[in-house]
């Protein structure tokens, strides 16, 4: 077990600083484009731990956790990361536990997407 | 007023990612960004568009961002030059992509997450600083090292050898100018690009450029007295600038709207022809043929070189477009 603090779900601070633009359209252009392909990434990566494919699931990781780094998705980035590692390595015992995580890490970060899409006036949600 | 103008290609298999770098390059003052989700779309992009910088992920489905560089580098495609900078980036950085990616002397390499400041940065100095690249051959006889690792072979005693480095400057005088002694070769050049002159064509000055630096080389080989096998060599690689300048002149008029510069342009080329052929065949022995040649070469350079088909433009204008 650590200590360490979780890391923020969202950090708009860091998609501020990879577009150098603040404005609400930048933000939720930028935030629903994620929403839309991330969702999708997340369903094939189900899918892919499904089938038991590592080859599949470490290039799924690392596109997922480029574009988690371009939008500030920080918790997701970190658990892309590892997943991406334990797939190359093809540590299944690593690979399950991080997979776990991530049937709670993706709808959260999704809730915290809807909240902050809303506020930010994107009614689509 | 005669503008730069810059083509931009962006390469990325994730949407996200791939509209982002887009939106950078598309506001960098003086581009104009193509965007492909895939190789394959990018290999035709290169191949029926004048590209003038390369901006690709590594880790994409076949063909890859490496194999894309390989296929660029090696002379693949007819509308885009083999020696454009290219920028390649990934999310990981392991030290066999960094290799392979330095064999294929790429411009950058960038690691995950870029921002669109440092993109920017990148950008504009790729296109105002240029790397020597090699032939398209050089780069096709790696091909088929392309997914070996790098290993240094253990084969007895090392052997020694020496090499001319060659490194061409963005020169600030705006002259033609013979220096038939030879007493001070290195100080000035035979030829060559005046400071912010431009053709409207990026990839035309690149040739241009890349033309007086070889002519001015072979000049300054033959009149410093260097051995022959010296000069024969920069007389080959002034030999195939000028092949390129006609090669890249060629795919580009088919694709441009400035009837009267190409006319002009076609005129001066036609007067290039003749000079060509009697470089490949003079004999570096006769002096008195060589310096002839090589006057008529400069001649042919300060008529080119000269409104209306160059122009100079203040660095500050903000770039112009005709591609």
């Amino acid at each position: 077990m650590t200590n360490q603090p979780e890391l923020p779900l969202l950090d708009l601070k860091v998609l501020i600083a990879m577009y150098g633009d603040d404005t609400a359209a930048t933000i939720t252009l930028a935030l629903a484009g994620f929403r839309r392909e991330a969702g999708a990434y997340v369903q094939q990566l189900q899918s892919a731990a499904q089938q038991n494919t590592p080859a599949d699931i470490a290039r799924l990781c690392h596109s997922l956790k480029s574009m988690c780094g371009l939008v500030g998705a920080v918790r997701l980035m970190q658990l892309c990361s590892a997943l991406e590692l334990a797939a190359r390595q093809q540590d299944l015992t690593a690979l399950q536990a991080q997979l776990a995580r991530l049937t709670e890490v993706w709808p959260a970060l999704l809730a915290e997407l809807n909240r902050t899409l809303l506020q930010y006036g994107n009614a689509d949600v | 007023m005669l503008l730069k103008h810059f083509n931009v290609l962006v390469v990325d298999d994730v949407i996200l990612m791939c509209d982002f770098l887009h939106g950078v390059a598309n506001k960098v003052p003086g581009c104009s960004a193509f965007k492909a989700l895939d190789g394959k779309t990018a290999a035709d992009i290169l191949q029926n568009e004048n590209i003038d910088l390369l901006i690709t992920d590594i880790e994409m489905k076949s063909p890859t961002g490496l194999e894309l560089v390989f296929q660029l580098r090696s002379g693949s495609f007819d509308a885009t030059s083999h020696d454009i900078p290219v920028i390649i980036f990934s999310g990981n950085t392991y030290l066999e992509l960094i290799q392979q990616c330095k064999s294929y002397d790429v411009n950058d390499f960038l690691a995950k997450p870029i921002s669109f400041d440092l993109l920017t940065r990148k950008i504009q100095h790729h296109l105002l600083h240029e790397k020597p690249i090699k032939s398209p051959q050089y780069y096709a006889g790696l091909g088929s090292q392309l997914s070996k690792t790098v290993a240094v072979p253990d084969d007895g005693p090392r052997k020694i050898s020496v090499a001319i480095v060659r490194e061409q400057e963005h020169k600030t005088d705006a002259v033609a100018e013979e220096t038939p002694t030879g007493d001070k070769p290195d100080k000035k050049d035979f030829l060559f690009w005046p400071q912010h002159a431009s053709t409207g064509y990026f990839q035309l000055d690149r040739r241009l450029r890349n033309f007086a630096f070889n002519v001015s080389c072979f000049h300054n080989v033959f009149v410093g007295n260097c051995k022959p096998v010296a000069i024969e060599s920069e007389r080959k690689r002034a030999g195939e600038a000028i092949d390129y300048l006609f090669h890249i002149a060629k795919n580009m008029k088919q694709k441009q709207r400035r009837y009267d510069f190409w006319l002009l342009f076609e005129q001066r080329l036609e007067k290039l022809k003749p000079l060509a052929a009697e470089l490949a065949e003079v004999n570096v022995k006769h002096h008195s043929q060589v310096l002839a040649l090589l006057k008529k070469l400069s001649y042919w350079w300060m008529q080119t070189c000269s409104r209306p088909i160059i122009q100079l433009h203040d660095e500050n204008d903000g770039g112009a477009r005709h591609d």
